[in-house]
């Protein structure tokens, strides 16, 4: 066990949340730590209110599908029709205007002022998505669900989609709010499902053009070979071949179901597509080890044909289309599925994928990679695979199973998992207490730090473990965010200095540090951190000899915070 | 200006150290600049992430059923062969196999013979995961997952440098990719010109308004760390950020009016380029490229995959011509986890496959051939009636680069469970 409970407030607060801001340690050991896991399990019941009044600026995030499409043209339509062209830059992609925005700011306008007005010229589908992050970081920040938003993070990488394909630059909003966030502590079936049926997975891995393959060919009179289309439609019920007339009137028939079936043909562009249907079962289920075979792949990929988007770039809704439905008997993992069912079979595979024991297992091991180490002792995934299994997958059980497991809260576990970039940028501004737009500088910080949002193109995800986001290029970032957060240069931020400045007082320069540090931290700075900074700031003025409250001294409480943001101990959580 | 041993480490700020205290780091990038230790054979590997349709990419336009398998996305063969002129076609390269229109630029490479092809190469291991696939090749141990090291790190074990800079490897990328990790030490460099700590201009006393000033108090508490995944990546860091400001990374110029495209792999390819004409000490080089994966129209002379290999190509000419004659240090190696399905499927795109092509790219290499054995398409010779089945192991082009370009005489470490056999080598380097 870890033996102090201080230690095991801030660990809570380190994994449950994006770290503590200011007033949550004492609140956390008030309440006690059980009760504190319990009420964060039930979001719901958390007032939230202050922490969402800041998303009403964000007009996208209540807009449907449609409405995005139809407000936020991408800019070849905005120009056609006489609008303002985007501006350079804007990108969430890459993050360049973040960069420049930071290195120089014209000092004659208020820096405040200026991100607002950045912000608000930033049109089509890029608002859409410069919105959306600026939700993710906004929540992450501010709201009082900490724990949900973890999950809401750790759901949208495990269902990882990519912005830059075609029209889910205006769906992941969609995404996030109807499919992701409603299930994110809930029942992992209703999220699978949520999940399938939303028009972004549909768009990004190609299911919606998947639909059944090509039928057998019957012989007309002539000689040609046309698609024999009877006996699926007449399974379907829409029309029965005529019985009485002989061939010449079954013939007319057949010709004028197979227009009527290229026409749906051409809709869908026609055949199976396996790509939802692999990373369905390699990604978000069963796991590339749980047991699948390439002829899984097919079977589950003709399950789930029909399941469709009416149209990508306007009508953004999911609907099963009968015509394109295989209606042909499956066979997915030895389970058969009869001949003749239409959009069960795919809400069948869906209920045999997420009750999966590979999947318990695969979905236990990622969140025991999230909240315990990147390589978690088995034991603690065992057990959260049984709590899944035994809770017919409850989310909500398994993670609290997780938190309260003794891994969890074993030595091995304390700081032993490295900050995201999300989580160290949370976190920093959690602990300085900032007071942020999260505009395109920290979008563009985010990008630096190896997590452009929403621009990773592989359906995996990013592997949550150390060497995803160490290496010597995002360090530089992560230094350079760490100071210029606690100087106050990054435009649209602010930190306020006082809580440190009191704590600091007048002091002894060690006790100053140590005191800073117990506040940013949560516990103390580790010796050579504390010795570095000594040693580097012995050529300055004592903090004594200075009024600390004329401004004098914050140059130097800024910079002391910005070390401390920057030292290794604050990347792990 | 000639750059010497003195005036580095001034220019580094290291005088600060004190002459004693002089990093080992830093003395060898010192020693390297000074004698043109830089200068040296190059391996720079390109990753095509998400598996390119090799067949749209280096066309087996002889091959019937090329055209019947594809009907909408197949590239035309090329005029010559067609008859009559209609329209954009594939460039004929040996009778048999054409590049695709959009890599118009890189035929007069392989007429110069500094390019060749490698055609049905793959791995050994079936499997159709993008992820799987990626890490197997990068790891080169096909179908054992507990491999954690990447084979060019291997490679670099196997052959310890004491004068070995912090660019002897370098990913151009925003992450560490698998093929460089391990335990030789790499870079990770995904954007020179930002690659620099910014300073403030307001710093207080203690702390003066310089970068370097700033390196240090940040160098000092990471140095002294006791955390060693951050103390190695900022020793890195360090070193890097001051050989970049050396070398005056910001204000770059293509030479022979190379003009790189504008996309990532344009960019990272002139990156590349800069490090290898500032004679770090690079010796490899990584790069990814993506957007191959297409299921859904993938197009075919136009399109979503022509729009890729235009990019691609273009960006490979570039580096081409900006290096001119330090070409002749430099092998350009492309990859991508496998290929896609010889048919095309129900929307116009193709699914996962396996076998596919390789460029070779560079002036040691034989260019102006498609190597390998050439499985065929029809039915019975594909890969489990589905895709180009593979002829060549992935790992036999691998070990011939590092043996015959870098000059490893050892591979035993770098492919483990995989016996190189030079006889199986095919020939594309001297």
């Amino acid at each position: 066990m870890i033996s102090s409970k201080d230690q095991q407030v801030l660990h809570l607060l380190n994994r449950s949340a994006f770290g503590p801001a200011p007033g949550d340690f004492d609140r956390v050991r008030q309440a006690g730590l059980k009760a504190y896991l319990e009420e964060q399990l039930h979001p719901s019941q958390i007032d939230d209110s202050s922490g969402e009044e800041r998303l009403r600026q964000l007009p996208t995030l209540t807009m449907s599908s449609e409405q995005l499409i139809e407000n936020y043209p991408p800019r070849k339509v905005l120009k056609a029709q006489g609008g303002r062209p985007e501006p350079q830059n804007a990108g969430v992609a890459h993050g360049q205007a973040g960069t420049n925005s930071m290195e120089g700011r014209p000092p004659q306008e208020p820096p405040a002022q200026l991100e607002a007005e950045r912000l608000a010229a930033i049109t089509g589908p890029q608002r859409v998505l410069v919105e959306l992050a600026r939700e993710e970081i906004w929540r992450a920040v501010y709201s009082r669900r900490q724990l949900q938003e973890v999950m809401v993070q750790f759901w949208m990488n495990h269902f990882n989609i990519f912005a830059g394909k075609g029209a889910d630059k205006w769906l992941l909003t969609s995404f996030e709010r109807d499919a992701i966030r409603p299930h994110a502590l809930g029942k992992f079936e209703d999220l699978l499902v949520a999940t399938a049926q939303s028009p972004a997975m549909l768009f990004y891995l190609d299911n919606w053009r998947s639909s059944a393959p090509p039928v057998s060919y019957v012989e007309t009179l002539e000689g040609r070979k046309i698609p024999d289309v009877a006996e699926e439609y007449e399974r379907q019920g829409f029309m029965r071949p005529p019985v009485f007339g002989g061939p010449f009137r079954r013939e007319i028939w057949l010709r004028r179901m197979q227009r009527r079936r290229l026409a749906a043909k051409r809709k869908s562009g026609g055949g199976l597509n396996e790509n939802y249907g692999r990373e369905l079962m390699e990604l978000h289920t069963l796991g590339v080890n749980g047991g699948y075979t390439q002829q899984d792949v097919i079977e589950v990929a003709r399950c789930l044909t029909g399941w469709t988007i009416r149209r990508p770039r306007q009508q953004a809704e999911f609907y099963f289309n009968p015509r394109m439905h295989d209606y042909n008997p499956k066979i997915v993992l030895g389970h058969k599925f009869p001949a003749g069912r239409g959009m069960e079979d795919g809400l069948e595979v869906l209920h045999l994928l997420a009750h999966h024991p590979s999947t318990a297992r695969f979905i236990s091991t990622q969140l025991c990679r999230r909240f315990v180490a990147d390589d978690p002792p088995q034991s603690v995934v065992e057990r959260a695979s049984r709590a899944f299994q035994s809770s017919g997958g409850e989310i909500r059980k398994v993670v609290a199973t997780i938190l309260t497991s003794p891994e969890f809260n074993s030595p091995a576990a304390y700081r032993a998992k490295v900050k995201s970039p999300l989580e160290f940028i949370a976190s920093s501004m959690r602990a300085m207490g900032a007071d942020t737009d999260a505009g395109l500088p920290v979008i563009g910080a985010l990008a630096r730090m190896g997590h452009p949002m929403f621009q990773y193109e592989a359906p995996s995800g990013y592997a949550d473990r150390a060497s995803t986001w160490i290496n010597s290029s995002t360090l530089v970032w992560r230094l350079n965010f760490a100071m210029l957060l606690a100087t106050n240069r990054i435009p649209g931020t602010e930190v306020k200095l006082d809580r440190l400045l009191r704590v600091s007082g007048s002091r002894s320069r060690e006790e100053q540090v140590n005191a800073i540090a117990q506040q940013l931290l949560g516990e103390p700075a580790s010796p050579e951190t504390v010795e570095a900074i000594l040693r580097k700031g012995n050529v300055g003025p004592k903090f004594e000899n200075v009024d600390y409250l004329n401004g004098g001294n914050q140059r130097e409480v800024s910079t002391i915070a910005g070390l401390l943001l920057a030292s290794p101990q604050f990347q792990r959580r | 200006m000639p750059v010497t041993r003195r005036y580095f480490l001034k220019s580094a700020g290291l005088t600060l150290f004190g002459a004693g205290c002089v990093p080992s780091f830093m003395r060898r990038t010192a020693f390297a600049l000074e004698n043109g230790v830089g200068r040296r054979k190059i391996l720079v590997a390109i990753f095509q992430r998400g598996a390119v349709d090799g067949l749209n990419m280096v066309v087996p336009f002889a091959e019937e059923d090329y055209y019947s398998m594809r009907p909408t996305i197949a590239i035309p063969e090329p005029q010559a062969h067609a008859g009559a002129a209609t329209g954009p076609a594939a460039i004929d390269l040996d009778g048999f196999f054409a590049l695709h229109p959009s890599l118009a630029q890189l035929k007069p490479l392989y007429d110069a013979k500094q390019l060749a092809v490698i055609h049905a190469v793959g791995s050994p291991n079936n499997t159709r995961s993008h992820f799987d696939a990626q890490d197997y090749m990068e790891t080169a141990t096909p179908g054992v997952k507990s491999t954690r090291d990447g084979w060019l790190n291997r490679y670099m074990v196997t052959r310890p440098e004491s004068e070995a800079t912090p660019f002897r490897a370098v990913a151009v990328a925003p992450r560490m990719p698998r093929t460089l990790s391990g335990k030789a030490s790499s870079l990770v460099l995904d954007d020179i010109k930002s690659f620099k700590l910014l300073g403030r201009p307001d710093a207080p006393a203690f702390m003066p308004a310089t970068p370097a000033a700033e390196e240090d108090a940040f160098e000092e508490m990471y140095a002294s760390s006791q955390d060693p995944l951050f103390s190695r990546a900022a020793a890195e860091t360090f070193e890097a950020i001051r050989t970049l400001r050396h070398i005056g990374a910001e204000d770059y110029q293509p030479s022979n009016g190379a003009a790189y495209p504008h996309g990532k792999l344009g960019q990272d390819l002139q990156q590349v380029a800069q490090l290898i004409k500032a004679n770090v000490g690079l010796e490899i080089a990584f790069c990814n490229v993506g957007g191959w994966d297409n299921h859904v129209n993938e197009g075919g002379v136009e399109g979503q995959l022509a729009n890729n290999l235009k990019e691609f190509g273009d960006a490979l000419a570039a580096f081409h011509k900006d290096l001119g004659d330090r070409m002749e240090d430099v092998v350009v190696l492309t990859m991508s986890e496998f290929g896609r399905t010889a048919r095309e499927n129900g929307n116009r795109g193709t699914d996962h496959g396996h076998a596919n092509a390789m460029f070779v790219l560079g002036g040691p290499v034989k260019g102006g051939k498609v190597y390998g054995d050439w499985p065929g398409l029809k039915p019975g010779q594909l890969n489990q009636d589905r895709d180009l089945a593979m002829t060549t192991d992935f790992r036999d082009v691998f070990a011939e680069v590092i043996v015959r370009h870098l000059g490893a005489r050892s591979t035993a470490a770098v492919f483990p469970g995989f016996a190189v056999a030079p006889e199986r080598f095919r020939g594309f380097l001297g």
